[in-house]
């Protein structure tokens, strides 16, 4: 009796879904930089304004920034946040319901961008430019940053507004664009009490 | 000098490091901002990654707990009932 040897193959390991999805960590990947370059700014920022002798920062002869109106905005902002998130909890079959919560946030951040145009347009007309003081160029060049960053958000989340409402919307690629929204929002609490208190 | 000692010596006079020739003022403030926004931007990057690092962390540990119930339930509902 010739001994055979039948070979059965190894079962394949299964391959399962990834612990994390690319679209989130190369979002998450993406938003340390941002993170990076707004505090390298935070810190310019805050060593120049060290530098003034007491009192003289802002240069007294610079318009006074609109503390009180941009706070409103900071709100709407922040509200826009929390209803990303709350268009995040729910779950995905409920397509209509989460784009009704994101057409929301999108209203509320073009409201936010909007008036921080009308507050540069003010300022500039005020005689606060990129060149006419240090303290100028800083809130133009973070809060203009920031400001492309919400335009940039709003992009986002209106292209995630056509794909979740042709149905072509991951849970992955919603949490990156989530990501992003946060960070945007995130941030400007932080930029508003350096710039603005 | 061996380089653990140089290590000791650096950290005990962060003066001698200081190799920026313009991080310095006569000011107080400005000499505050300047340790301030060194720490901060030594600081942050290695929170953030720790962050993502912690997250991956959870995610993965969250994984194999799945597995692990997913592989008991399949015993569990593959083990022939004593009749």
């Amino acid at each position: 009796m010739t001994g055979e040897v039948q070979v059965l193959p190894l079962p394949r390991p299964r391959k399962g879904p990834p612990v994390v999805e690319s679209e989130v960590l190369g979002m998450l990947i993406l938003v340390v930089s941002e993170v990076m370059f707004f505090a390298g700014l935070l810190s310019a920022y805050s060593i120049v304004s060290a530098r003034s002798p007491a009192g003289f920062w802002p240069p007294p002869g610079d318009p006074p920034l609109p503390v009180a109106e941009t706070a409103v905005v900071t709100l709407a902002l922040l509200l826009s946040g929390v209803v990303v998130a709350w268009a995040g909890r729910a779950d995905m079959a409920q397509r209509p319901s989460i784009v009704k919560r994101l057409v929301a946030a999108l209203l509320l951040a073009v409201a936010f961008v909007v008036f921080q145009v009308v507050e540069f347009v003010e300022l500039v007309q005020k005689g606060l430019t990129m060149v006419s003081s240090a303290h100028g160029g800083f809130v133009y060049t973070i809060v203009g940053a920031h400001a492309l960053h919400a335009v940039v958000a709003i992009g986002v989340l209106a292209w995630a507004i056509r794909r979740l409402h042709a149905d072509r919307m991951t849970p992955a690629l919603f949490t990156a664009v989530r990501i992003f929204w946060y960070f945007v929002v995130g941030l400007w609490p932080f930029l508003y009490a350096v710039i603005y208190l | 000098m061996s380089w653990r000692a140089l290590v000791v010596v650096l950290a005990a006079f962060p003066a001698v490091a200081l190799a920026c020739p313009v991080c310095f003022d006569p000011k107080e403030t400005t000499r505050s901002a300047f340790l301030g926004s060194t720490a901060f931007l030594s600081l942050l990057p290695l929170l953030m990654m720790g962050g993502i690092a912690w997250f991956i962390r959870s995610k993965v540990r969250a994984a194999k707990r799945a597995a692990r119930l997913a592989t008991v339930h399949a015993i569990e509902t593959t083990r022939p009932v004593a009749t």
